[in-house]
């Protein structure tokens, strides 16, 4: 088998669309930003790139399409343009490049010329540029400029002056680079894509040339705040962000920079929100500026909704309640879109789910909020993260964001409700709700993209993809999925009697929120079962364990679990066992040890019966943890960090195994059975200095070199 | 002088009883290298400019010199105004050609490598070796420096370092090698006992800067035949077997100390004014330390495998040499 890491990597796909894959154990709130405003501004700016590939197009053929022209003009390397150029006769199914190449020989050479020049520019720029640096053809910017200024074709002159002027710019011959502004660009039409092109180029000309203003000014207009960030911090020009993002929008208010910003400034105001939890925290400046302004810019009444959002959003961020539910409802009152409306309403569940009272009235609102927020889910499922403008690697997780009302639905669930649900003392509540948040998405007919490690192209591949239900049938893999969602971590680390009310509590639903958050949980029997079950081998509840693990299908505890037993719990030594069952056979001879040692008479069995059952106790907890957990170490999830090796619960368990042990030795009365016990524990010595007479006593005379020369007094090792 | 004539003889013993020792007359033929089919002078290039003089030019020729060593730049933390904030190992101090190449002289385009730029290139050695070959052999297509059969890194490798410039020059070697180019690499006098070299296809051990130059105890960083005898006593670690060859200093200055500090390098010591508590420390090797320095290499490790060289190539240095000491320094037996 050449892959033998193994499923380390799933994710969520709706059927049938195909999404990125990601890590198990990562936590995506921090992917995402819950500021969600409408991207109305975006749509009426046409990138100068598209306005190019349309130029291109009417200089050619409109059946030519767009992408054909994309991927010669921008994607084609110089190697690959080259090749083309040599070709004799092209035979691809690219129209673009078979129509210049059979028709368009100035094109062609043209594109020749600029595909060079960038390449050279690039190399440039690099401090280790020196020219003749791997470049065929022209191997200096200067013979460049040379060809582009002397060309006479009037199709393609301004592209060859804008060749230039780069070329120019690169050379640092700023002054001609203005100069060819006046000559050749300015009087072209202001929506020219040669001249928004060059234009930038002017603005840093001017800079260079020490006219700052100027060059603030043209940045100012085109809204490229990055550059006027940069210069600022070059001529250590103190600029407050958020004025600059109020004098561009006031300037343009379309300008979708503005926003881009906005949400930037926004999202690192989030940041400590997602990673200190329920934590609300003060606001940096920058923030703090933005919501000035937005409450500002609220009552000025342009675009109020979503200046109201933002602040109603800021205040929620840094704990101020009243002040956000003012500024919702004020952004309620501003006429929003419908989809600034749907934000509001979102932020309003988001608020009410950290701050409102959890009683009756709160609960039945929260049931109309979850079933819109799923029907917002379900029906946004194929546009997945909306939101990665700002993250661009996003993943998608098993039970973690796929769009941004699962985000959203998940974050009030997560974050607020069941932690505010279990410091209220209602952890059977938080379990429905944790039970929800992993698995409600599920009804949405997701696949699952199951990845392998592949040692022979050492890299991650999807092995397959499956739904949910066939996954968990598989039985060549472990369950790894419903073993480490939100909801398994939660449960896991729960309390032994809350987790069996809970188990208890699913078939009997009394309220309309019990009966959606069943609807949208995991409620398989053996799932629950054997997690109760398991829950009670930890606490040493072997009656009640056995009693649950009894309900448990034969075939889900062999072929369900992601553990399975390897040795014997009641053997001192390692010795390999089936894993049959095992949980249930172990709660049962433990259960059946109890009562023998509770019936027991004759204090040397019952000796017999407390130390097998303290060597299984401790097994149950060291080499055999299966017993008793699902994960060795912890649940490989990030939200919580409970580490079993050292829990309190592992403490005591081993604790108690040891006192049993010593308790046993001291209740013997009978020298062959105190030989046999000691021998089994390896106290050789004991064994044949105070039990010489009985069989192990001779046993280990007899075979002393072998047994440790007498002094293998290995009770706390054999541990 | 009297000192100086101590330390000189105490070589000569050296050297007598190196002949004398079994050990090390097994370990001098255990040191043979092997031998270059065409084994010609060389000379270092240390400068910025390359525009040689004209007798610069005719010490070229009448000693037969058929390799130069160039350098082309050096490589140091320079900031990379394009990138905010960026500070990245890049070229400083690039050598512009004036001149062209003599005509017969083979070209071995060489780089110095400062040790803050080697920190700057740790994970990155591959990329940093690829882009410092295709620089120097740009430069030397550029400038026509002709047919490249050899480059060299030079670098002053320390414990610390000595990682990152293995992981740079096995990159280099290996993209140098693919191209049917060799890779050379300088070695410092301390470095010759070493375990280990980084990789390369030959060496340089560079016969000069032995010494400590802030220290004002020291007699003359530029060569102390005291400096060099430790490492020629232990011999060549046969765990490095390249071909070496040997550079030989041509060259002087003064150190200037204020109040027993280290104060500066002075180009011309004779005529540099002195403050109060100033002194200067003339530094200039002798034809004879130079000398002796070479036969103590050439009996510890061998003849070199293709060129004695000489640093550098500049008549302001090279006037204070006569030809007849210069062609000592040159000779092989």
């Amino acid at each position: 088998m050449r892959f033998h890491k193994f499923l380390a990597v799933i994710s969520l796909l709706l059927l049938p669309q195909v999404s990125e894959a990601c890590w198990v154990m990562w936590y995506d709130f921090q992917q995402f930003t819950l500021y969600h405003i409408e991207p109305k501004y975006e749509a009426n700016v046409e990138s100068k790139g598209a306005a190019n590939l349309r130029e291109w197009q009417a200089m050619t053929s409109a059946d030519i399409p767009l992408d054909d022209i994309e991927k010669v003009v921008y994607k084609m390397t110089l190697e690959e343009y080259e090749t083309l150029c040599s070709l004799e006769r092209y035979t691809g199914d690219n129209m673009f490049a078979q129509w210049i190449k059979e028709r368009d020989a100035a094109i062609m050479e043209f594109l020749l010329l600029a595909k060079r020049n960038e390449r050279i520019r690039f190399q440039y720029n690099s401090l280790w540029y020196y020219p003749s640096m791997k470049v065929n053809g022209p191997t200096t910017l200067e013979e460049i400029i040379d060809k582009s200024l002397h060309c006479s074709d009037s199709r393609l002159r301004s592209r060859y002056m804008l060749q230039a002027m780069r070329a120019m710019f690169t050379l640092n011959r700023y002054d001609e680079c203005l100069e060819l502004w006046h000559k050749e660009f300015e009087q072209l039409p202001m929506d020219d894509a040669m001249r928004r092109h060059a234009y930038m180029y002017v603005a840093g000309s001017l800079y260079h040339t020490g006219k700052v203003d100027e060059a603030l000014n043209i940045y100012a207009m085109a809204g490229d705040i990055d550059s006027i960030y940069y210069i600022a911090k070059l001529e250590n020009i103190e600029i407050s962000k958020v004025a600059l993002i109020e004098m561009l929008y006031r300037n343009n208010p379309n300008n979708p920079k503005v926003f881009d910003r906005i949400k930037r400034i926004v999202r690192e105001a989030e940041n400590p929100l997602f990673l200190c939890g329920t934590k609300p925290h003060t606001l940096q400046s920058e923030a703090r500026d933005l919501l000035s302004m937005a409450v500002r810019l609220g009552d000025e009444g342009r675009d109020a909704a979503v200046w109201y959002y933002t602040a109603a959003y800021l205040y929620y961020i840094e704990g101020s309640v009243e002040q956000a539910y003012a500024n919702l409802a004020l952004a309620e009152q501003s006429n929003p879109s419908e989809y600034m409306g749907e934000s509001l309403r979102t932020l309003r569940i988001i608020i009410d789910a950290r701050y409102a009272k959890l009683d009756k009235r709160y609960e039945k609102q929260l049931v109309k909020d979850l079933r819109w927020l799923e029907d917002k889910s379900f029906g946004n499922l194929s546009t997945l993260n909306p939101n990665h403008h700002y993250d661009s690697w996003f993943y998608i997780f098993p039970d973690q964001g796929l769009c941004y009302w699962n985000m959203v639905t998940r974050y009030i669930i997560n974050e607020s409700l069941v932690p505010r649900y279990t410091e209220a003392g209602n952890a059977v509540r938080a379990m429905q709700l944790a039970n929800y948040s992993s698995y409600y998405i599920f009804g949405g007919n997701l696949m699952i993209d199951v990845w392998v490690f592949d040692e022979y192209f050492d890299d991650w591949r999807t092995d397959r993809y499956y739904s949910l239900i066939d996954y968990r049938r598989d039985n060549n893999r472990k369950n790894e999925i419903d073993y480490s969602t939100f909801f398994f971590t939660y449960i896991d680390e729960a309390d032994v009697d809350d987790v069996i009310a809970y188990v208890e509590s699913v078939d009997t639903p009394k309220s309309e929120l019990d009966r959606l958050l069943n609807r949208g949980s995991h409620l398989d029997k053996n799932f629950l079962y054997d997690i109760a079950g398991t829950h009670c081998l930890r606490n040493m509840r072997y009656a009640e364990a056995e009693e649950y693990l009894n309900k448990v299908d034969f075939y889900y505890s062999n072929h369900g679990l992601n553990v399975y037993l390897e040795y014997d719990p009641f053997e001192l030594e390692r010795v390999k066992t089936s894993s049959c069952d095992f949980r249930l056979n172990f709660a049962r001879k433990m259960a059946s040890l109890e009562r023998a040692m509770e019936r027991s008479t004759n204090q040397n069995t019952r000796a017999r019966y407390m130390v097998d059952y303290a060597i299984a106790l401790h097994n149950s907890f060291g080499r055999c943890w299966e017993l008793t957990h699902y994960h060795d170490g912890c649940v490989p999830h990030m939200y919580f960090s409970r580490w079993w090796y050292d829990d309190e619960v592992v403490v005591a368990a081993k604790a108690k195994a040891r006192a049993m042990v010593n308790e046993a030795f001291a209740l013997i009365d009978d020298s062959d059975l105190a030989a046999e016990m000691h021998y089994k524990f390896g106290n050789f010595k004991t064994v044949a200095k105070e039990y010489g007479y009985t069989k192990y006593g001779r046993i280990v005379k007899s075979q002393c070199d072998n047994l440790y020369d007498y002094h293998a007094e290995r009770l706390e090792n054999r541990y | 002088m009297k000192r100086r004539l101590l330390l000189l003889s105490s070589a000569v013993v050296l050297l007598l009883s190196m002949s004398a020792s079994k050990h090390l007359a097994g370990q001098m033929t255990g040191c043979q290298q092997p031998q270059h089919a065409n084994p010609t002078n060389a000379i270092y290039h240390w400068k910025t400019l390359f525009n040689p003089s004209a007798e610069e030019l005719a010490f070229l020729e009448e000693h037969d010199v058929g390799r130069l060593y160039i350098r082309m730049f050096d490589i140091a933390p320079t900031r990379d105004d394009k990138v905010y904030d960026c500070v990245l190992p890049a070229p400083i101090a690039t050598t512009r050609f004036d001149a062209p190449i003599p005509e017969g002289i083979e070209v071995i385009p060489t780089t110095y490598i400062t040790l803050d730029a080697l920190r700057l290139m740790e994970g990155s050695e591959a990329y940093y070796a690829q882009l410092i070959v295709d620089r120097l052999l740009a430069m030397a297509s550029y400038n026509e420096c002709g047919e490249i059969r050899e480059v060299q890194f030079d670098c002053d490798w320390t414990e610390s370092t000595f990682d990152i410039y293995a992981a740079l020059t096995a990159n280099a070697k290996s993209y140098l090698n693919d191209q049917g180019i060799e890779l050379s690499i300088t070695i410092r006098v301390h470095q010759v006992d070493d375990y280990e070299w980084p990789a390369a296809n030959r060496g340089v051990v560079m016969l000069y800067n032995t010494g400590a130059i802030k220290h004002a105890n020291t007699r003359n960083s530029i060569l102390d035949v005291v400096d060099v005898m430790p490492y020629v006593r232990n011999g060549r670690n046969p765990n490095v077997d390249i071909p070496l060859d040997y550079a030989y200093p041509t060259f002087g200055w003064g150190v200037k100390f204020r109040n027993g500090e280290f104060h500066s390098i002075v180009s011309d010591p004779q005529s540099a004014t002195l403050g109060e508590g100033e002194t200067i420390r003339d530094e200039r090797p002798t034809v004879e330390e130079v000398l002796t320095v070479k036969e103590l290499f050439v009996k510890a490790f061998g003849e070199p495998y293709q060129s004695n060289i000489i640093y550098h190539l500049d008549n302001e240095e090279l006037k204070n040499y006569t030809n007849d000491e210069i062609s000592q320094i040159f000779s092989r037996n």
